[in-house]
Order: C-alpha cells, then structure tokens, then sequence
C-alpha cells in the first residue's frame, strides 16, 4: 500500500514541475512580457527601456528567471501584480476564503446530492424518480452554467427577490461573525447551487450506470442467495463497488468545479481567485495570471493524487498494480 | 410425504411476460429430492434449467419473470406461498446455490473473511473472533492451504480452483437441506474439477446435503449424480436412476444426446447429432415440444394432440407420455 | 443432414429502410434540431437579414410584440431571429475546425504512443492524461494570455483541451490491436505497419470515433459559448450565442430575453448532441458483434 502512495506522491511532484515549466515558459517565450509593460509606464525609449528590463531582471536568459521564480513561489512569493501594483500572494490570500467556502459548498452539494440520488435511481428503476432523475442529468449536462446563473438571478433574485444576486454579503476573510452567518449563507446558495448543478448530473449518471451494472452481478446474486437482507446488499456489497467509477472520474468532477467557481464568480461578482485570474488575463497582467494559473494546477494535481490514493483504498486490485 | 424428501416440486411454471410474447421458460416440471441425493439436471442452454434453481429461491427476476402455477415444498411448506422476507430467511440456512463462475460470484472489494463471516453472522451469533475460527475451520474443510493467511485475502489473489471452493465454504456455511450447483465446474481445468466434485461429494456424506447438480456433461452426472432428470424446451422429458437412464433410456432425446458422447473405443467416423433446433420457448408448438425433431412420432402426435407429462415406466423410471405411443 | 429450404425474400430500397427505422428507432427530436443547426449555418445569409444591423429606432422589443421582429431586439435594436440564426453558423465555424485538428493531432499522439516503445508511449501518456484532466477552462485562459483572443484564440483553445481524448482513444486500439496474432503474423509476412493500420485499426476506430465525435461536439459548443461569455473568445458584438447571453446580463430585468433565448438554443443543441450520442454508440456496439 505504501509503495503505491510514495508511487502516486513521486508521479504528482513531477507533472507539478512540468506545470511550472509550461506556464512560465509560456508566458515568457511567447512575447516579452517587457513589451506589454513598457507602453503603460514610460515612453518608447530604447536606453530607458534597456535599463528598466534590466531593474525588473527581464533580460536574464530563461532558465535563471525560470529558477528564481520557483524558489520564490515555493514560499509563496510571486512577485508583483503589474496592474494592481501589490504582491501577487497578498492578493491571492484575500481572495482565497471566497473561492474556498464556493468551492467546497459546491462540491458537497453535488456528493450528497449526486451518489444517492443515483444508487437510488438505479434501484428503482423506471420508476417516475428514476425518469425525474434521468431528465434532470440531461439538462444538467447540457445547460450552460453561465445560462443557468443567469436565468437563476433573473428569476430567483430579480423578479422574486429570494436570493440576493451579488457578492458574499458583509463577511471578510475566512470566517463569519454570528450575525453575518444568516446573510452570507443567503449568499452562498445560489452560486454554490449553480456551481454543483452539472457537477451532480455527471455524478449522478455515474453513480447510476454503475449501480445498475453491479445489480445485475453475480456477487450481488450470490449475497442473496446466501440469505443477506436487501438493505445489507445494497449498501455494503454493491454501493462500495460503485463508488470506484464514481471516484475515477472525481477528478473530471474536480476540474468541472474549478472551471465552474471561474464562471460563477463572474456571474455572481464573487470576490474569489477566479474573477481575479479572469481580470488577470484580460488585463495583460502576467505574473498575476501566471500565479493564478500555477496555484489552481498545483491545487488540482494535489487533489487527483489524493482521489488516486483514496481508489487504492477502496479496491484493493488497484494496489496491486 | 416421507421425511426423507427435502424438495418436491409440483408443476411449476415459470414463464417471462415480454414484449415479443410469453417465454415459456419452465412449463410444467416435477420432481423430487430427498436428503443426501444427487439430483443431476441436464438438458442444452435454454432447457430451463437455471430458472428452476431461481424459481426455487424465488428470485425470478421481476417483473417480467413470473411464476405462474405449482407448488415447492420445502419441508413440507409450500415456498411460492411465502413472502419475500421468509424467503430470505430460508435462503443460505435452507436453500443455497453455487454459479458457474466463482470470480463474478464473489465481491472484488471485500476480503474472503468478509464474505465468509456476514453469512456465518446470520446463522451463529457469536463474537468476530469466534465468527472468524469458524470461518477458518470451513476454509480448512475445503482444503485450502494456510487457511489462517488465506483468510484475510482478497478473491482476485486466489486461483480459480480456489475461489470454487471457497464459494461452495459460503454455500454449505449455513448447513442447508438444499444444495443448487449450477454448473459449477465449467469454468475449471479438468484436474481440478475432479477433486471439486470429490469435495461436493465428502461433504454431502458428512452432512447429508441434497444436491441438485445442474450440468450439461453426461460424464459428470456418471460420477456424481444417483437420478437424473433430462429437460428440455421447459419440461422434464425423462428421470430416472442414473444406471437405469445410461442402460435404458426411452426418450428419443435422452437417446440421442447419450449417443452423442462417443466412446473411446468406438471407431467414430461422424459424431451423430440431433437433427433440428430448439423451438422458440416464445411459440411453443402445442402438444409434445418435442415432435418435430422426434424420428418417429406417432400420427397423433405430429398433429399435436397429445399432451405432456411424465408416466411412470418402471418403478423409479419416468418418461414422457407420448413417448408409449411414438416408440 | 436435413436442409431447410426458403426463398430469400427481396425486399425493395424503401421498404428495408422502413424496417431499418422500425428496428433501430433513430431519434428524431435530436436529428431534427442537428440537421436544422446545419442548414441554418449554411443557409444563414439566404434565410434572415444582417445580425449586426443596429437600428436604434427599434430597440428593446420583447418577443412576440412586434411582427418585424418576431423573436424582439436587443439593446441596440439588432433583430434576435438573425442573430440567432447566425449564432448557427458560428457554432460551426468553431466546432467544426476545432475537432478536426483536435483529431489530427491526437490520432497522431495516439498512434506513435500506442506503436512506439514502452518509454514514449509512458511520457506521451503522461502528457495527455495530465490535459485530459486540467480544467480545460484554465488551460483556455493560458492560451489567451499570449494567443490573443477572438477566432483563432477560441479554435486554438478548444482544440488544446479536446485532442487528448482522441489520443487516448486512439492508444488504445492500437495497443488492442498490436497485440493480437494476425497483426504478429503480417509483420511476419512483411506487411507494412500502414497496411496493417489501414486493415485492422481503421474498421475498429471509425465506429468510436464517430460516437466520440458527437459527444464531444456538445463540450466543444459549451466551452466555446463559456470563453466567449467571458470575454476571451470570438469579438463582442459578433453574433455568437455566448456573447449575446453576456449582453443581456447588462441589462438583465430589461431585455431578459437577449439572455434567455441563446441560451436555450445552447442547451437544444448540446442536448441533441448528447442525444445523437447516446443512440450512435448503442446503434454501433452490437451491430458490430453481429456483422462479425
């Protein structure tokens, strides 16, 4: 078991440095980031523009400024924000608490959600729930999340007036005071809800193929046949089994998170690394998106390993591969 | 009904509502088992010979599977009339079976000594160390080496004789009057199917198990099996004591399908066959469902007026009714 | 031996495609919208008037209120009905261009890893698993930040996050081919490895691959119509569906409509997409068995 874990851990630090390796150079061999900066500070002198490349160690070849820049990141430092002329990490941190408490809302609404409702979905099969379900995930899997943010907000927010359409609420940082509690999980519904909508219908049809597989199988007669009760069958012989395609694709659940948070951050104006990168991009500002860019690969190879790790734990012919 | 018989089945009927129309899986079998018996059932793929193991523990998949008419007495008590909670309570305690293939038949994720102590929990209710020492003693009483070790593995790990045995531990865990082995040695090398069968039969003189043997192979029902029941097309065509069938068989189909074996000693220049195929257990012709591959069927019968049903012979020996008629 | 004896029964061109229908049950609906969404961005020039027509005189009007403009306008007066219809066309200039390279360069990858050495094929498998998995979102803004935005930025992007499921795909037929016994035997005999791809990989990967093409045609769409939401694909104001669900957010309780009706369309078409799919993939799976 070990060994397959140091194995899983070995693999994820070098696809993180080949990360590190893409993102910086493609940043950085692809156009000067000195010629973007240049026309927003000082006019097109080329001694000034010599020295000033020099000042920001532009001019050094690419592999010392590929080095300096990960002994920096390492300990959190990505330099400065061109735009917003701060340090990159003090910026990230502030918005980090927002991401976070969208993200993970997001992601447990849609686990809680998604596998029950599918086991159950495969267990009573053809029944009004199941069609309910079935219909459900259709449209989970089709409907653009953007779209569906937005008609919520019209509806839910504008004309009913049930969720407040924008922001977080008064909450700073990572905690809320007893009397933000109220408003900022007022807040927190609508974005988190849209956020786990196709997550929960990719799980949930996931959840139910599987099932459905299992029921039909052998192992699953057998405990029958040996007298066990329905309740003991379903949940401990096949829901352990279905749980393994569900965990396969967690990490496509992952990767639909991240890309959803940047969506509904837009959508909601929530102030999280996902408006940030967004701003980022558009703006030109490098290091920024660089940093945003690296953080969120790092964040999503850490989770596949863990996902990868947790496979090992749950079928055992994993690990002996 | 002596104490002796454990199973008597009584014109069972089990036919599948699709929507093509009404297959007629079993139709109208009879038979019985009495304690420390082998029962060999044997017939081609599709004869109905697995759905008469399901329709015993009464998991006839729903809802098109439908047992229509009989009786199943188990000790006397008719199971068809028990609901599905009782059933469950005589399943693994009474009635147990054992699939073709023991790989699909375990769990993948959970170890063999899971397997084997959720079904001893139902019987003994002892603590887990006590549930594991008998679960290692079942395992040394198929003949598993190290069964200390073994215990804690998982199926994958164990070779394919293994996981036979250690599905049939499972099965006879509960000690049932009933055993259904379907097939059980297909999937083996013939070696091992040897002391498989072996096995099965030490452990029906140790307990006095009735087995209802299903197979396809006259060889096997040679060295396990003490009657034998032919099927096909849904119906029990002949049953008899195995020597009886081998010296004396009646049906033209029972005739054929031991004809089809040939001896080694025998100069074979074509394997003989069974002209025809199966009919299509959806359309059933009515009457004998043998009749357009018998080779010599009576006017009668041709037309179709004679209707099923095993008549008794000679003592113990049972055939098909139009069969006196046809030859 | 008995032999049966029949007349086989001829059957003419419209009645087995009759019976064709009658046994494989095509979906309609999905068909229907695909084929519209064709003719549509084909056809759009002949079929409506200009999408980027501003009339300020007409602007603001809700659907179904006005006979000229059956489906409204929008905050500068450009007719929703053309807009949309030439968001048809968009949809296909992207996807289309997109999945083609996406193909090419995976079927690529795919046949040098699954055909080359143990080493190659572990770091080309690397390489696509890690992009396989990475939010293809994120790897779009990457490509941004030094691509540029608009047309060729949207094609670049999508295309950077599809071509790595061909690739594994493609892996793994020739890797189920390689190894099986006539492929030994040809190379025997000297056949060439084009030969033995042309024969035995082609039939097995055309059927996935048509199955995966229609199934990935409903990500693409979504992708592209997200990047475009944002800001980083095709020029604001171009008549993508995306863009106009962005535009009438700004003026949301105004002219919802601008944001309501696009996205709708979006949704018809993945979903018929998925739907297509789902039905090619059961339509292919056993009919190959059987034609074996």
């Amino acid at each position: 078991m070990w060994q397959y874990v140091l194995r899983r851990m070995g693999e994820g630090i070098i696809t993180l440095i080949a990360l590190s390796f893409v993102v910086f150079g493609s940043v950085h061999l692809t156009g000067d980031p000195a010629d973007y900066l240049m026309p927003l500070t000082e006019a097109h002198d080329q001694k000034i523009y010599e020295a000033q490349k020099k000042q920001m160690g532009l001019d050094r070849p690419f592999i010392v400024q590929y080095w300096d820049y990960i002994n920096s990141a390492i300990f959190f430092d990505f330099g400065t924000s061109y735009v917003i002329q701060k340090p990159i990490s003090e910026l990230i941190l502030k918005k980090l608490p927002a991401t976070v408490h969208l993200a993970l809302s997001g992601f447990f609404l849609a686990i809680i959600i998604g596998i029950p409702l599918g086991i159950m979905s495969a267990v009573k099969r053809d029944s009004i729930f199941d069609k309910l379900g079935k219909g459900f995930a259709v449209f989970g899997l089709a409907a653009p999340q953007f779209w569906v943010a937005i008609m919520l907000i019209l509806f839910l927010g504008g004309k009913l007036q049930w969720f407040p359409t924008y922001g977080r609420g008064d909450i700073q940082g990572w905690w809320p005071t007893i009397e933000q509690i109220p408003q900022t999980l007022w807040h927190l519904a609508l974005p988190s809800i849209v956020l786990a909508l196709s997550v929960t219908a990719a799980i949930m049809r996931l959840a139910r193929s599987a099932m459905l597989e299992i029921l039909d199988s052998d192992y699953v007669k057998f405990a029958q046949v040996k007298g066990l009760s329905n309740r003991l069958v379903i949940w401990r012989h096949a829901a352990k089994n279905a749980l393994i395609p569900v965990l396969t694709f967690g990490g496509i659940t992952l990767a639909g998170l991240l890309n959803g948070s940047v969506i509904v951050e837009v959508v909601f104006a929530w102030p999280g690394v996902g408006l940030l990168l967004l701003d980022g991009v558009t703006q030109r500002d490098f290091p920024l998106t660089e940093a945003a860019i690296l953080l969120s690969g790092f964040f999503y190879i850490c989770t596949a390993v863990i996902i990868d790790i947790t496979y090992g734990l749950v079928d055992p012919r994993v690990r002996a591969r | 009904m002596s104490d002796d018989i454990v199973l008597k089945v009584e014109n069972l009927r089990t036919h599948f509502h699709t929507k093509t129309g009404i297959v007629k899986a079993v139709d109208g079998i009879d038979f019985e088992l009495r304690r420390g018996e082998t029962l060999g059932v044997v017939g081609e793929s599709g004869s109905g010979k697995s759905m008469t193991a399901w329709s015993i523990l009464g998991m006839v998949p729903k809802p098109a599977g439908r047992i229509e008419t009989g009786r199943i007495l188990y000790h006397g008590e008719d199971l068809l009339q028990k609901t599905d909670d009782e059933m469950r309570k005589i399943r693994g305690s009474g009635i147990c079976m054992v699939m073709q293939d023991p790989l699909t038949s375990l769990n993948p994720v959970l170890t063999i000594k899971k397997q084997l102590t959720e079904t001893l929990e139902l019987e003994f209710k002892e603590k887990k160390e006590s549930l594991l020492q008998r679960a290692i003693a079942l395992l040394s009483s198929v003949n598993i080496p190290a069964p200390e070790t073994r215990v804690t593995s998982y199926p994958h790990e164990m070779s394919g004789g293994m996981r036979q045995r250690v599905v049939g531990a499972i099965s006879i865990s509960r000690s049932p009057d009933v055993l259904i082995a379907d097939e059980p040695t297909t999937s083996l090398d013939v070696t091992i199917q040897l002391q498989y069968l072996k096995l099965l039969k030490d452990i029906q003189e140790e307990t006095g198990v009735g087995i209802i043997f299903i197979t396809h192979d006259f060889g096997i029902v040679a060295k396990m099996c003490d009657r034998v029941a032919v099927m096909y097309a849904g119906h029990i065509i002949e049953q008899a004591e195995v020597t009886e069938l081998f010296d004396n068989p009646l049906h033209p189909y029972t005739k054929a399908l031991l004809r089809s074996v040939p001896d080694l000693d025998d100069d074979v220049e074509m394997l003989p066959t069974i002209e025809g195929q199966p009919p299509d257990l959806a359309n059933t012709p009515s009457g004998c469902v043998f009749r357009d591959r018998c080779p010599d069927p009576s006017d009668d019968c041709r037309d179709g007026n004679v209707e099923m049903g095993l008549i008794e012979v000679s003592p113990g020996h049972w055939v098909d009714q139009c069969c006196i008629n046809c030859g | 031996m008995a032999t049966i004896d029949f007349e086989p029964i001829k059957l003419s061109y419209t009645q087995r495609v009759l019976k064709w229908i009658k046994e494989y049950n095509p979906p309609w609906i999905p068909i229907i919208i695909l084929s519209s969404l064709l003719f549509f961005g084909l056809f759009a020039n002949f079929v409506t008037g200009d999408p980027m027509a501003n009339d300020l005189k007409a602007r603001q009007i809700a659907p179904f209120t006005d006979i000229h403009h059956i489906l409204g306008t929008d905050m500068l007066g450009k007719d929703m009905t053309s807009r949309l219809i030439f968001g048809c066309r968009s949809v296909l200039l992207v996807t289309a261009p997109s999945i083609i390279v996406a193909i090419f360069i995976g079927t690529a990858i795919g046949l040098i890893a699954g055909y080359t050495g143990r080493i190659t094929d572990t770091i080309l498998m690397r390489i696509t698993d890690a992009t396989l998995g990475f939010p293809s979102i994120l790897v779009a803004m990457l490509l941004v930040t030094f691509v540029g935005t608009g047309y060729i930025g949207v094609i670049i992007a999508v295309t950077a996050t599809t071509w790595a499921r061909f690739a594994r795909m493609i892996r793994g037929e020739v890797l189920s081919v390689r190894e099986r016994d006539f492929v030994t035997l040809a190379v025997i005999l000297g056949v060439s490895p084009f030969m033995i791809m042309w024969r035995h990989l082609f039939p097995n990967v055309i059927n996935t691959l048509m199955v995966m093409i229609s199934l990935m045609i409903g990500q693409v769409v979504l992708l592209e119509a997200s990047l475009s939401f944002l800001g980083l694909g095709m020029s604001p104001g171009e008549p993508a569906w995306g863009i106009m669900v962005a535009e009438g957010r700004q003026q949301l309780l105004t002219t919802w409509w601008v944001s309501l009706l696009p996205g709708i369309l979006i949704t018809l078409v993945v979903m018929a997409f998925n739907f297509f799919g789902d039905w090619l993939r059961d339509y292919l799976d056993p009919r190959m068995r059987r034609s074996r």
